[in-house]
């Protein structure tokens, strides 16, 4: 049974690999990393790496998950190809799934390969040091490279999921893309404005900021990127995020977005 | 089948990406659920640690004499260094210090030195004494005892103890009381720091004017012998007095030295002397218009008794010699009670003089042929001298307490050749109103505790001022200019020192500073290739105005301890370099710099003069503009929520809206505007 | 005149029916109180001017849309793929060739892609993808597409549409085969002479209700007519050189 799904998950993959703009795509994210690594002052440790990543990473997933997702089931639906797909034994839910199993293979590799070779160059690279003076790692680690990395996949699935979503609701290529960035838009930024107003506004009370904050997705991911690989150098008692809320946050996104493209489809 | 079809279908295909996936997961899910605290690390001999706490100097002496100071040694979350601490006190201050944390992390381990296994006792001053090496233990498995008497150079200290009940007969030995890592980190140790070096300013003054009226009261001395060509009235004519018995008259000044009773003044009259006099007792040679003209070889002038004074001589002639005599020969000073006259609280004083190093230093240093040298004695006045020499102008070793005022010393036009203007070795002296040109140094210290040199006139050497193991010392308003080197430059690990109010041009480097605990303050640091380093560590830098340098400020310290606030930083190529260093926060309480490439935007309220954008604000189009956009903020603020992660930088979190000294900055625009 | 051959009638069986089937867009009617009956091993033509619902009708009848009133029954044998279709204007991946892509919907239900290939004369063009073919050939992919799991029902619409006049007889030709196995081919075409030729059944739809129904044979005898072309003359109404545009012209 699950055949069907890797087949429609095929198809997606095959579909992103065939494409000319993928490869524009790649490029795109391995320039941004690279050069964030490579040309900025940045140090070769994991930690400040990670941190120097974080606020493109904000921008770049974002971009890529709707670059990647916006077109995939609106042009199934303008060929004519849903149509015929719905003569098939093939359930709107594993239509779905199929589908963002696939394309989330694709972001998966667009983003870990290029993380992953920076994670290697660190590995490889240590910091010039007077060799008299003993040195250590200090809370350094791999490990916090590669909750970086798991941190910012997860961050790219759920926005993924969100613009498939956009892409089921749309009737037309022409209003996916709209949707698509409006998507872009929201996750970006237009939430965490939300939440801006609602804090300098007073309608979002102290105590609720951190719940309130993994209502975005994109607070969600940094206030789990600050929880879990930034609080590893500092110790204080100041939650800068709510891991359980946030990781709550983007699964309730992933899994509603792929709940409402399924209702999406079924309605057509 | 194409590759299509089987990617469609194939299980081999399927289960291979299911098994990617969980093992992708269950990778990231252990990045999760491992504590990325790294196993506790292993002690590191000391010597590899960067080091912070009581002076080098300091250290030496102790070692020598059996006695230890209780180390720390932490290893922190975002620094990678390990940073030792010479005195258990000074890791617990630093660690309350603002903004430690965010310059180092937290810390992850740290080791003390374990006394329970030492045979422990304690000197007069309270040092720990012992002959057996301390192992580390864990801070937090140790006992510390606290409030006892026992101190290091610069207070009271922590003992700490593996074993409890050897903590407690310490305690019942020497006082204090026993308490845990927990609560000893709260404790507050009075350390002496640069502020304290700030307040001693005065009294350093004051103890300079004091020992300046005293050895005044040295040309005050009746005439008993008159050399040359004068009569009596000149003696009048020099506002002295005529000593009991009758004036007696004499052709070179050696005789009338020879002869002349102490407490008196040897007055020698207009003319030229060729000759290398010796001064055996307490008498001032007195000479408004002499010359004295040595023969080539050696000193012109030798001071081998205490009380002496040489005033008005013009003296030249002076041997070429800088070397000390044959092995062997070197005169051995006796062991005794013999202190420098500095009492610093970090250092020790030199009953020891038989160390190596400082051996090395007096060979190399302290032999050479002067104008006037003076050895082994005390109370030494010279004043109103002129010295034009190749090699020293003013020579003391081991001179008690002395002061020398308003020389004129000539040097060696190449430096290289040359020897120090006035060279004060083991000699805490007063040096001022002087004016010093060519040479190699103007005015060189080696373990001169307690000097003050104000108001003299530095020109044209490898070194203005050069001070070498010398602590508790003033630099005071000095003129300093076209050094080759450096213009004041502290050297080895000095603590106390403070240089206050100079006027610092055309060198190389402007003050060089090192050790610790210094004050560098109020300076005018102007067209020099670097202007202030910040070489010198827990010190304080503060109100200097730097201008149209090269390069301002350059951090060069591996530790970040200074407080650097309240300069104005104007006009330099590159206001501040923070070489290789962790991040260096330069305000305090609110309280930043002035820099004239800190334009300061709405919204952003922090500086970095180090920032490639940041630096470049006034010359660089469109820096104010990149600056300011949200990339550059919000990547700014980021950078400093986490320690660490600004390594190589400067940043200035209140800057200043007004200079500190906007009249000298005014005057220097005037002066150096094209 | 048919030179089909007649299936046994104790072969065949109702496998789809729709009964008193009405469909609008908005306020326009398109289909009213269509009933037909669809029997196993037949190949039913739905006839009719453009614009006359035949392209709603055969999407009702596939499932694809729900009717505003009436309904649509499925009496066929239990299959994995109940009812195959093909759509007006078929369109699939351009970046895949022919084969791939049957190979993907082939994955949804088991067939041979290749057989399925050469069954509509694409074999030579496996390989070749999408974005190459011409429209009679993407129109072939459409066909194998619509028979991948052999479904005991097939829908074309328009099948033969584009297709040089050799091309036309082959789909017919397969339509048929496929009908001679067992399976029940609905299919709508302007080739009257086809359909004439080739179909078992004929349903002749205007302006959204259905004329008449009947073999070939059985029109032209109702009609008085030759043919089906005199049929259609007959039978459906012209307005003056004008295209039927549904809802403009009330009836």
């Amino acid at each position: 049974m699950s055949n069907k799904i890797q087949a429609i998950a095929a198809r997606e993959v095959v579909s992103v690999i065939r494409a000319r703009s993928t490869l524009a795509l790649l490029m795109g994210v391995v320039l941004v990393t690279f050069g964030i690594v490579f040309v900025s002052n940045a140090e070769p440790d994991y930690l400040p790496t990670a941190v120097d990543l974080l606020l493109p990473m904000e921008f770049l997933v974002p971009a890529v998950a709707v670059a990647l997702g916006y077109r995939t089931i609106i042009s199934d639906s303008t060929r004519g190809e849903l149509d015929v797909l719905a003569t098939y034994p093939l359930s709107v839910s594993r239509y779905i799934i199929g589908v963002f199993i696939g394309r989330a293979i694709a972001l998966t590799v667009l983003l870990t390969v290029p993380l992953v070779i920076i994670g290697i160059y660190l590995a490889t690279t240590s910091p010039d040091a007077p060799t008299f003076l003993a040195t250590h790692q200090g809370v350094d680690s791999p490990l916090i490279f590669v909750r970086f990395i798991g941190l910012t996949v997860i961050f790219g699935l759920v926005v993924l999921a969100m613009t498939i979503a956009a892409s089921a609701l749309a009737s037309t290529q022409r209003s996916a893309l709209v949707l698509g960035l409006v998507v872009l838009a929201l996750v970006v930024i237009g939430l965490d404005l939300l939440i801006l107003r609602g804090v300098a506004g007073g309608t979002v009370a102290d105590g609720w900021l951190t719940t309130v904050l993994s209502v975005s997705p994109t607070s969600a991911y940094r206030g789990l990127v600050f929880e879990t690989v930034l609080s590893t150098a500092v110790q204080t008692d100041l939650q800068q995020a709510s891991p359980i809320m946030s990781t709550v946050g983007l699964l309730l996104w992933l899994i509603g977005s792929l709940a409402v493209a399924t209702v999406a489809v079924s309605r057509r | 089948m194409t590759t299509v079809g089987a990617l469609a279908t194939s299980n081999a295909v399927r289960y291979a990406v299911i098994f990617v996936c969980l093992v992708g997961f269950a990778g990231v899910a252990v990045s999760f659920a491992v504590d990325t605290d790294t196993a506790e690390p292993e002690p590191v001999p000391f010597d590899e640690a960067t080091t912070a706490g009581i002076a080098s100097e300091a250290q030496y002496g102790l070692e020598e004499r059996g006695q230890v100071v209780p180390r720390a040694q932490i290893f922190y979350s975002q620094y990678q260094f390990i940073v030792g601490y010479h005195g258990v006190e000074h890791a617990i201050d630093s660690l309350q210090q603002d903004g430690h944390q965010q310059q180092f992390g937290y810390p992850v381990t740290i080791y003390v030195s374990d006394f329970s296994e030492s045979d422990l006792s304690l000197s007069e001053e309270g040092y720990l004494e012992t002959d057996d090496e301390q192992p580390w233990v864990d801070a937090e498995e140790a006992a510390f005892v606290i409030e006892s008497d026992a101190r290091t150079p610069t207070g009271h200290t922590a003992v700490p103890f593996s074993d409890q009940s050897e903590a407690e007969d310490f305690v019942s030995t020497y006082g204090g009381e026993v308490v845990d890592w927990e609560i000893l980190q709260q404790h507050s140790f009075d350390i002496d720091d640069a502020t304290v070096v700030r307040d001693g300013v005065t009294d350093l003054k004051q103890s300079a004017d004091a020992s300046v009226e005293e050895h005044r009261s040295l040309s005050d001395r009746p005439v008993s012998v008159i050399i040359g060509d004068g009569n009596a009235s000149v003696v009048e004519e020099a506002n002295l007095s005529v000593a009991d018995g009758d004036l007696k008259f004499m052709e070179t000044i050696q005789e009338g030295l020879d002869h002349a009773p102490e407490e008196t003044t040897v007055f020698v009259s207009n003319g030229i002397y060729e000759e290398n006099p010796t001064i055996d007792r307490s008498v001032t040679l007195a000479g408004p218009d002499a010359t004295v003209i040595g023969n080539g070889n050696g000193s012109v002038i030798e001071i081998n008794a205490k009380g002496v004074a040489v005033t008005g001589l013009s003296i030249s002639g002076v041997g070429e010699n800088t070397d000390p005599p044959e092995e062997g020969a070197t005169e051995v000073p006796e062991h005794d009670e013999r202190s420098n006259g500095a009492e610093g609280e970090d250092e020790v004083d030199g009953a020891d003089e038989n160390s190596d190093w400082d051996e090395r230093v007096e060979a190399g240093y302290g032999h050479g042929d002067a104008g006037i040298a003076a050895v082994e004695t005390t109370t030494v006045y010279i004043d109103d001298v002129d010295i034009t020499t190749p090699t020293n102008g003013v020579l003391l070793r081991d001179v008690d307490t002395s002061v020398v005022e308003n020389v004129d010393i000539d040097g060696h036009e190449q430096w290289t050749e040359g020897f120090m203007g006035v060279m004060a070795m083991r000699s805490p002296t007063v040096i001022q109103d002087s004016t010093i040109t060519d040479g190699r140094d103007s005015i060189y210290l080696h373990r001169s505790h307690e000097t003050v040199i104000r108001n003299n006139t530095l020109t044209d050497n490898r070194f203005g001022i050069h001070f070498m193991h010398t602590s508790d010392s003033l630099i005071a308003d000095n003129t300093v200019f076209g050094q080759e080197s450096a213009g004041i430059t502290i050297m080895t690990d000095p603590a106390g020192n403070a240089v206050v109010g100079n006027d610092v041009r055309n060198a190389t480097a402007g003050i060089l500073p090192a050790g610790s605990r210094s004050y560098i303050a109020e300076n005018v640091v102007v067209d020099n290739e670097r202007g202030i380093s910040t070489g010198a560590s827990n010190s304080l830098y503060e109100r200097n105005v730097v201008y149209g340098n090269d390069m301002g400020f350059r951090a060069s310290s591996i530790r970040p301890s200074n407080r650097v606030v309240e300069n104005d930083i104007i006009n330099n190529d590159v206001p501040a370099d923070p070489s290789t260093g962790p991040l260096l926060i330069w305000t305090h309480e609110g309280v930043g710099n002035y820099w004239d490439g800190a334009v300061v935007r709405p919204g952003q309220e922090r500086y970095s003069p180090s920032d490639p954008v940041e630096s470049g604000l006034l010359t660089t189009p469109g820096a104010v503009t990149l600056s300011a956009s949200p990339a550059a903020t919000t990547l700014d603020a980021l950078r400093d929520t986490t320690p660490g992660m600004r390594e190589g930088n400067i940043i200035d979190t209140a800057p200043l809206s007004e200079p500190v000294n906007p009249e000298i900055i005014a005057e220097l625009e005037e002066e150096y505007d094209e | 005149m048919s030179e089909s051959q007649a299936v046994s009638k104790a072969d065949s069986e109702t496998v789809l029916v729709s009964e008193q089937l009405s469909q609008s867009y908005g306020s326009v009617s398109v289909l009213s109180e269509v009933s037909v009956t669809i029997d196993s091993g037949s190949l039913t033509a739905v006839v009719g001017p453009n614009g006359s619902g035949k392209t709603t009708l055969l999407k009702t009848l596939a499932g694809l849309l729900s009717p505003a009133e009436g309904a649509v029954q499925y009496l066929g044998p239990d299959a994995e793929r109940e009812i195959g279709y093909l759509p007006q204007r078929p369109s699939f991946r351009p970046q895949f060739s022919t084969l791939e892509t049957l190979e993907f919907y082939t994955a949804l239900v088991d067939d041979d892609p290749e057989e399925l290939l050469s069954r509509v004369g694409l074999r030579d063009a496996a390989d070749r993808r999408v974005e190459a073919l011409s429209g009679g050939m993407t129109r072939l992919l459409g066909l194998a597409q619509a028979t991948v799991g052999n479904p005991p029902v097939v829908v074309l619409d328009e099948p033969g549409s584009g297709l040089d006049p050799t091309m036309r007889k082959r789909t017919f030709e397969v339509a048929h085969e496929l009908a001679n196995d067992g399976t029940a081919v609905i299919c709508s075409s302007h080739d009257l002479a086809l359909v004439e030729q080739w179909a078992d059944h004929v349903i002749v739809l205007d302006g959204g209700s259905v004329v008449d129904t009947g073999s070939p044979a059985e029109l032209c005898r109702a009609h008085g007519a030759e043919s089906l072309w005199e049929v259609f003359d007959v039978t459906i109404e012209k307005p003056d050189d004008q295209v039927a545009v549904l809802g403009v012209d009330d009836e």
